[in-house]
């Protein structure tokens, strides 16, 4: 009897209600608006060349930490990314519907960090883990979307390599540290921004 | 007698809102799928371009982007793989054969992936579009109503975004937010407020019976349009695996 209820009530806290669809909803027009921002941060930086990467690509992945904090449920960080990635894409921006891809591999990603924490904490330092993680899933969807660059990136480090200077994997290796880093910090301030409004 | 149930979501447009979000995808993944200029040429042609001449009248501002995005392009790849025989020159720069095919490759995904978006967003209003992909293609109720949700929030954001502004500038505070500080003084109340108002739509629609509601599906139905598009499919789908000798 004991036992039945227990699943049933691990079945009621994982089950998504109205509420948390609404809620989803609210997480991911917040998330498409900091997307869609997110292009003029990310032009703005690109002045800075490779150094502009960390000071912007970690909006892209807050979707994840503002849904998974209000939410607290299993699935809530792919859940809101993905949202936000298609009303990203509906709204529209330049990267057209493969943002959707870009929002499913991080949001994936995201949600494996509050996986590895056993979905028992949604803070700050959860919302700075996803954030790291879900840099692994921008890095394969760019991996793909501009594999010209990357091509043309392990060629010059390939024949760097040969001087003994750099070797070619040094780009993807700071491209992922780029993203993991600048995803956890903006992860860990849209896991607080949403935690400081009281839910 | 007609009853509003009865009419399908887009029903007066052209084309099927299904033929289109499936056009996109589609042509989205070929856009991905190669590299090659020649190949992605095609996809330029015969989406992209008009994706943007579609989109631009409603989405201006995304066509100087997207072509800053292309400038991008050709200096990535002139730093970077400007190898083989020149093909022509800037000024006293020689642009070389492989960097401006890698230039072309990567420009003409671009085009192609932004037109196809375009394209959707200028023919499909994102509301049909929703219930299309719950009725029709079968996206799960909840995320469904999700989507149509946010979507009704974001005029309301604005709403309240343009009441916070105003509220600044009546108490004294900068127009213009620089500081990290003015920045949570605006997103703050907004997140508030649209958190309360989710919790309270989610508490209504629940009582109306979210969960219990019957669903409704549709087959879908495709329009005499629709056939311009399976051809359209159809031509970039044979130049990027090949078929047309490119």
């Amino acid at each position: 009897m004991v036992i039945a209820l227990e699943a049933r009530e691990k079945l009621a806290t994982r089950t998504y209600t109205g509420v948390d669809y609404a809620l989803l909803g609210v997480s991911g027009i917040i998330a498409a608006i900091i997307f869609y921002a997110a292009w003029y941060v990310w032009d703005a930086f690109s002045v800075l060349g490779p150094l502009g990467r960390p000071l912007s690509v970690g909006l892209w992945f807050t979707g994840s930490m503002i849904a998974a904090t209000l939410i607290k449920k299993p699935g809530a960080a792919f859940l809101g990314e993905t949202l936000g990635a298609i009303i990203e894409a509906i709204l529209p921006t330049r990267g057209g519907f493969w943002n959707i891809v870009y929002g499913v591999l991080q949001g994936g990603f995201a949600e494996l960090g509050y996986r590895l924490l056993g979905y028992r904490r949604w803070d700050i330092i959860a919302g700075a883990l996803a954030g790291a993680l879900a840099g692994i899933g921008e890095l394969l969807a760019s991996l793909l979307y501009y594999r010209e660059i990357f091509e043309a990136l392990s060629d010059v480090g390939r024949e760097i390599t040969e001087t003994g200077a750099v070797s070619p994997s040094l780009v993807l290796v700071y491209w992922l540290i780029a993203n993991m880093i600048s995803g956890a910090i903006y992860g860990a301030v849209a896991s607080g921004a949403v935690k400081s409004v009281g839910r | 007698m007609l009853s509003g149930s009865s009419i399908r979501p887009g029903e007066a447009r052209p084309v099927s809102v299904s033929a289109m979000f499936l056009y996109a995808i589609w042509i989205t993944i070929l856009g991905v799928a190669t590299g090659d200029p020649e190949k992605l040429a095609v996809t330029t042609i015969l989406t992209g371009i008009p994706g943007l001449i579609l989109g631009y009248k409603r989405y201006g501002i995304l066509v100087p982007l997207i072509g800053l995005a292309l400038i991008g392009s050709f200096i990535n790849m002139v730093v970077l793989y400007n190898v083989g025989n020149p093909v022509f020159n800037l000024g006293p720069l020689v642009v070389r054969e492989e960097a401006w095919r890698r230039t072309l490759g990567l420009s003409f995904r671009i085009i192609t992936l932004a037109g196809a978006g375009l394209l959707f967003a200028s023919t499909i209003n994102p509301r049909d579009a929703v219930k299309t992909l719950e009725s029709e293609l079968g996206m799960p109720r909840g995320f469904a109503f999700a989507l149509a949700f946010a979507l009704r929030l974001l005029p309301l954001i604005y709403r309240d975004l343009l009441e916070v502004l105003a509220v600044r500038r009546m108490r004294g505070y900068r127009r213009v937010p620089i500081s990290p500080g003015d920045y949570k003084s605006i997103i703050m109340p907004i997140l508030s407020i649209s958190i309360e108002r989710g919790l309270w739509v989610g508490i209504a629609a629940e009582l109306r019976g979210l969960s219990i509601r019957p669903k409704r599906r549709f087959k879908p139905r495709f329009k005499r349009m629709d056939a311009l598009l399976v051809v359209l499919a159809v031509i970039q789908t044979l130049a990027v695996i090949g078929f047309l000798g490119l």
